[in-house]
Parts: C-alpha cells; sequence; structure tokens
C-alpha cells in the first residue's frame, strides 16, 4: 500500500502539533460538541465571545500530559525556539478554529465587537500560560503530571480578576523556569 | 574512531560504570551484549547525553559527540498517546525533510492510521526503529531493536542495519542474545555490571559463544549451589 498521508486528520494542518493532533483524535466527540456549543453561543447576543474565552480555557487541557522524550528532541532545537514554536503553535490553531465563530458573532452582534478586543488578548495569554507551565514542570518520566497549587492559582487568574496580577508574574517565571528546565535536556541544540 | 573513554555513571551509591574505555571504529556494526542489568541500556543513554556521566567523555576524532549527529532507540519506546503511526511519521518527516518513510512502512506493514497505543509491542519497537532509521544519522544507537520481533522482522532490521553501515553510518547495538548480533556486527563486546569483559572481532564468535555458555554456567551454579565447580 503506497504511503500517500492524506487520509483523515493531519498533524500538518494543525502546524506539526503532537499536542493538537492527539488532543483533536483523543476527543473528537467533544471537539465537534464544542463547535456546536460555540456556533449557537454566537448567535445570543454577548455570549459568543465569552464561550471562545472558555473554548480558549478548555484548550489549555492539550498540554496537561508530558510528551516523551524522543519527541521533544525530535527537531533538534533549542529550548528557546521549542518554547517560541510551541506557543505560535497554539495561537495558530486557537485562532484559525476560533476565527470562522468570531466573524459569525461580528456579523450576528455588531455592537459586540468591542469583545472582541478583550478576547484576542485573554485567549493568547491563556494558551501562553498553559504552555509555559507545562514546559516548567516538564519531566519525561511522568507522563500525567498533576497540576501544581501554584499553577491552579495561575489560571485562577484568568476567571478572577484579583489574581490577574499573580497569573502575569507567573507567565513570566514559568517562562524563564520552561527554559532552564528544557536546557536539561536540550542543552546542545541552538 | 568514536571513543568513549572512561565513563563512570554512578545512581546513588549504585556504580553503573567506573572507567569504562570502548574504541569504536566509524562505518562498522557494534554490538554489546550482557544480561539484564548489565548496563547496556544506560551505555547508549549515557553516549546520547540521556544520562549526564559522572566522568568520562564520547568523542569522535577527539570532538565532542553531538546529539544532531545521533539517533537513538530505546529499549521500551514510549508514544505521545492519541497519535498513529502516520502522525509520527508525519512528525519525523517535517522535522527531517530528506527522509521517507515509505519503505519502511512497506517493509514492516506498519498499521500507521491506527492509534500507536493499540499496536503490538513487536509493531511499536519497528515504528520506533523507523523514526530512527528515516533521521540517516552518522551515529545509531539501538537499544535492544530485535527484542520482540518474529523471523522475518529479524532478517529485515539486519538487513536495514546492515545498510546503514553501507551508506556510512556507525552502529552500535545492544542485545541479550549473542546469536542475533553475530550474522551482524563486526565486533562484540560482552558487557558484565558495567565492565568490557570480553571483545571479539568477527570471525572468533563461536569462541565467543563457548565463552558465555561458561559464563552463564558459572553465574548459574553460583546463584543456585552458592558455588563455583
Amino acid at each position: 500500500m503506497a504511503y500517500s498521508g492524506l487520509r483523515g486528520l493531519r498533524t500538518a494542518w494543525l502546524g506539526y502539533s503532537p499536542e493538537w493532533t492527539a488532543g483533536m483524535r483523543r476527543h473528537r466527540a467533544a471537539a465537534g460538541a464544542a463547535a456546536g456549543v460555540l456556533f449557537l453561543c454566537t448567535l445570543i447576543p454577548y455570549a459568543g465571545f465569552p464561550a471562545l474565552c472558555a473554548a480558549a480555557l478548555c484548550c489549555t487541557g492539550l498540554y496537561a500530559d508530558n510528551e516523551p522524550l524522543s519527541l521533544l528532541l525530535l527537531p533538534e532545537r533549542g529550548s528557546a525556539r521549542i518554547l517560541v514554536g510551541k506557543v505560535l503553535t497554539a495561537w495558530r490553531n486557537y485562532f484559525l478554529a476560533a476565527a470562522p465563530f468570531a466573524l459569525l458573532a461580528l456579523l450576528a452582534h455588531p455592537r459586540t465587537a468591542w469583545m472582541a478586543a478583550a478576547w484576542i488578548p485573554f485567549a493568547a495569554l491563556v494558551l501562553m500560560y498553559a504552555v509555559l507551565a507545562k514546559y516548567a514542570r516538564y519531566d519525561p518520566s511522568t507522563e500525567h503530571p498533576k497540576l501544581s497549587g501554584t499553577t491552579r492559582v495561575g489560571y485562577l487568574g484568568f476567571l478572577v480578576p484579583l489574581f490577574l496580577p499573580v497569573t502575569l508574574c507567573l507567565i513570566v517565571a514559568y517562562a524563564l523556569r520552561a527554559e532552564r528546565n528544557l536546557n536539561r535536556y536540550l542543552y546542545d541544540y541552538d | 574512531m568514536i571513543t568513549i573513554d572512561a565513563l563512570t555513571v554512578r545512581y546513588g551509591s549504585l556504580t553503573v560504570f567506573d572507567g569504562l574505555t570502548m574504541h569504536l571504529s566509524e562505518q562498522a556494526v557494534h554490538g554489546v551484549v550482557g544480561v539484564d542489568g548489565a548496563g547496556k541500556s544506560s551505555l547508549l543513554r549515557a553516549v546520547y547525553g540521556i544520562i549526564t556521566p559522572d566522568s568520562g567523555s564520547v568523542t569522535r576524532a577527539g570532538h565532542p559527540l553531538r546529539r544532531r549527529d545521533m539517533a537513538y532507540l530505546e529499549d521500551e519506546p514510549r508514544f505521545y498517546d492519541g497519535l498513529t503511526g502516520r502522525d509520527l511519521l508525519d512528525l519525523t518527516a517535517h522535522c527531517h525533510p530528506s527522509s521517507d518513510p515509505a519503505p519502511y512502512v512497506r517493509l514492516f506493514a506498519l498499521p500507521v492510521d491506527r492509534p500507536i497505543a493499540a499496536w503490538p509491542a513487536g509493531m511499536r519497537k519497528k515504528l520506533a526503529l523507523t523514526v530512527a532509521l528515516m533521521q540517516r544519522k552518522p551515529l545509531l544507537l539501538l537499544d535492544e531493536p530485535f527484542d520482540g520481533l518474529d523471523a522475518q522482522s529479524l532478517y529485515t532490521v539486519r538487513q536495514l542495519i546492515a545498510q546503514c553501515r553501507d551508506e556510512g553510518s556507525t552502529v552500535l547495538v545492544t542485545s541479550q542474545r549473542l546469536a542475533t548480533l553475530e550474522p551482524l556486527c563486526d565486533d562484540i563486546r560482552l558487557l558484565d555490571e558495567g565492565r568490557v569483559t570480553a571483545e571479539y572481532r568477527r570471525g572468533e564468535y563461536a569462541r565467543a559463544a563457548g565463552e558465555l555458555e561458561k559464563f552463564f554456567a558459572r553465574h548459574y551454579l553460583t546463584c543456585y549451589h552458592g558455588k563455583i565447580n
């Protein structure tokens, strides 16, 4: 049988992200249900963009598990490049998927356009936080790590504005820690 | 020449290697045989840099070996839950654009559209080997590549490793069984408790088999009867 790589979901569509590819395969039904809920919410005034924010929070679950070290080493990139690539891929995949719903919400309820100005940075920060928190604690011997209390407080900041300064500080702290942590495994790549 | 020089690896109070030295000629297949716990996997992990040695070095022509010049096959490969074989091969091809998985998919009849988690152990090993071979690195570190394979796959894997050598790669391969390495390797080292206790060139493998049999018999008598005859 010829190897064509053309059938079904392709990892190339998801920016060659193993997290998004595995997540879409494992949670295909949930992804479909989420699309349905998002569609309905875009039809309800002032519900579309909050629903997209909730979807961004749900997407952080794709970064719950640790990939095997062999997969981390495969691109042969240094820690900084890996982290930047992971964050950009997360943004790419989320915003490409969310764009049709955002457009629908804008067309259905033009008065809610101002909410997009809050949704975009919110979603971007949430996804960045998820990626950095994952690699700050990355340990290839632990496939399903538990969320630390500090990380949970960081997520709380996206729901309760009072904790948002803590979240922003954690983003910076996790970025530094993630690079140091990944350097343990990627020390001889640029 | 690839030189493993005075390698020392300790896990707490346990010394895995203490001053292990090996000289590996390039464009050859080097075998390492030993029982469970001899240090075969730790040797490859130390060469690949997953374990940081307490002392010693691994160099090629006097320069430190870089991991971008190596491909490594684990003895028990792990995969990201949820990916299919096609996903992993596409990822590998994306990272190494000159690679082509199609010949390996055909040779091993890999069920690429099924989730890897549902594959039998032998198929998973063949997939991991495919990923390692696709990268076309100058140095291949293969930990128990024959483990769990059927006879046809054994033959195929041997042919692929020999082909890598013929194309200029150096291969360091481990096994628990001398018989699986004999047809393939240019030399074989016996590893016991972190030390190379014997080294055999091609043509000396019959002697190796006899000495290995005596080694196993001594081990059996010591453990079972508590004495050496």
